[in-house]
């Protein structure tokens, strides 16, 4: 059954290479380099989707106390740190070749990187304590605590970085001005293809990471 | 035999003087041994002669002097307010704390104890800054709101770290790699308004930076008094 999803996602991966490469027009103002949002968006996407994940497990670790919950948690922010990287690395290539220099202070940029903080502070905390029921409790905290205040960060961005970003000059009044049929198609497959790969990759870490901890005496 | 049952008015006088005698606890042992005290504010005027000897009062910028300004307070605040649960931890006076108080008692106290010490941080530092930076035209009003939302929204955080870091290891380095992305909004927001402060006749025409540094402050106490039980009863 595993067998199958993998083989579906790995093909769906497939057309979604060639679907950007080959199917998908090029943007009007954009050129080329505008073949870029459907690896930088989806990968972005996939970090957000973690930052939330993680902070769900970390919630619903403090209510149960289940040590497995500590393991999904970790697991999903270690993946949400990998595509956090990838999506900073994605979108300075792509301002480089847009706007001229890796990097712009664009609001996004800041926030992916403010994300990107907070995912390497709450490792940094996970292996500053040593005793495994503390570091759970307080590694759970401290991921709440960051996502409650993320809001205002996301809030507070624009108004004192102005931005360059394609989407603010994509979406002018909430019509896609850019995106035609086909790019959308993509796009839209494409983000589906990246969150089975996430999903697929964080099961797999997650067994990994159990039996691990199964070896070291715990009962996850 | 008949038990008094306790009214509402008594249990919230109860709650406030738990929290009142934490502070006293704490005040107390800052005037005694006037560790933090004199620690954050020896090290608040090295960095101002660092940063204005360094400068030399070539700065005019409006913006740059703010966020100088930041960047010391941040760092002292670093240096200042991890200290509420560390020396606890420390002294082994955590479990003390455990049975005479509550958590949320504990957390409001000491979290008033870091406001506190960053105000008198901030009384001392300001000044000496505007003097030191020539700043003419500042906005007394507008500039204090700024400060003292900020260091309500920087004392919960703060707080609620401390007692987190006081359980690891290292310490002294976790503490602000920790805080820092949690603080940026208060931080980049309090910079913006410090310049507005100083460089506008009227910066009360951004009051909506002020409503976000309250709606901060707000949100960060309570999330904190929430999950500050979780970090403090074992």
């Amino acid at each position: 059954m595993a067998y199958i999803g993998l083989l579906i996602s790995f093909l769906w991966m497939a057309g979604v290479l060639a679907g950007a490469f080959y199917f998908s027009p090029s943007a009007e103002i954009l050129g080329e380099t505008s073949r870029i949002i459907y690896f930088h968006v989806p990968v972005a996407w996939i970090c957000v989707l973690a930052f939330c994940m993680s902070f769900w497990f970390s919630i619903s670790y403090l209510r149960t106390r289940r040590a497995e919950l500590d393991v999904n948690a970790e697991v999903t922010a270690r993946l949400g740190l990998w595509f956090c990287i990838l999506a900073t690395i994605t979108g300075a290539v792509f301002a480089k070749s847009a706007w001229g220099m890796y990097w712009n202070w664009d609001p996004r940029e800041v926030s992916i990187t403010v994300i990107l903080l907070v995912y390497m502070a709450y490792f940094g905390l996970r292996s500053s304590v040593p005793d495994p029921e503390r570091r759970m409790k307080l590694s759970a905290v401290y991921s709440i605590m960051a996502f409650v205040l993320m809001p205002f960060l996301i809030f507070v961005v624009p108004w004192i970085y102005s931005s360059l970003h394609p989407d603010t000059i994509i979406n002018v009044q909430g019509e896609n001005k850019l995106l035609d049929g086909r790019m959308r198609m993509v796009f839209f497959f494409s983000l589906a293809g990246f969150t089975f790969v996430y999903l697929w990759m964080y099961r797999i870490s997650a067994r990994i990471e159990k039996l691990v901890r199964r070896k070291e005496g715990w009962n996850v | 035999m008949i038990q008094k049952r306790k009214t509402g008015a008594t249990n919230t006088l109860n709650y406030a003087i738990k929290i009142l005698a934490v502070i006293k606890k704490d005040v107390q042992a800052e005037y005694r041994a006037r560790y933090a005290v004199n620690s954050v504010l020896l090290f608040c005027v090295t960095s101002l002669a660092v940063v204005s000897f360094s400068l030399g009062g070539t700065v005019k910028d409006p913006g740059i002097q703010a966020s100088l300004l930041w960047v010391i307070l941040f760092f002292s605040a670093m240096m200042g307010l991890s200290r509420a649960f560390i020396k606890e931890q420390d002294r082994g006076t955590m479990n003390t704390l455990r049975l005479v108080c509550e958590p949320g008692q504990v957390f409001i106290g000491k979290m008033m104890m870091n406001f506190i010490l960053l105000v008198v941080v901030m009384l001392i530092v300001t000044p000496l800054f505007i003097v030191l930076m020539n700043i003419q035209n500042i906005h007394v009003g507008y500039f204090a709101s700024v400060m003292v939302l900020s260091a309500a929204g920087l004392s919960a955080v703060c707080t609620l770290l401390s007692a987190v870091v006081a359980q690891a290891r290292a310490r002294g380095t976790l503490f602000p790699v920790l805080a820092f992305p949690v603080l940026i909004p208060v931080f980049m927001v309090a910079v913006k308004a410090t310049e507005k402060a100083i460089s506008e006749p009227s910066p009360w025409a951004n009051s909506q930076m002020l409503v976000f540094l309250g709606c901060y402050a707000v949100v960060s106490v309570i999330g904190g008094s929430y999950l500050f039980e979780y970090v403090f009863t074992e």
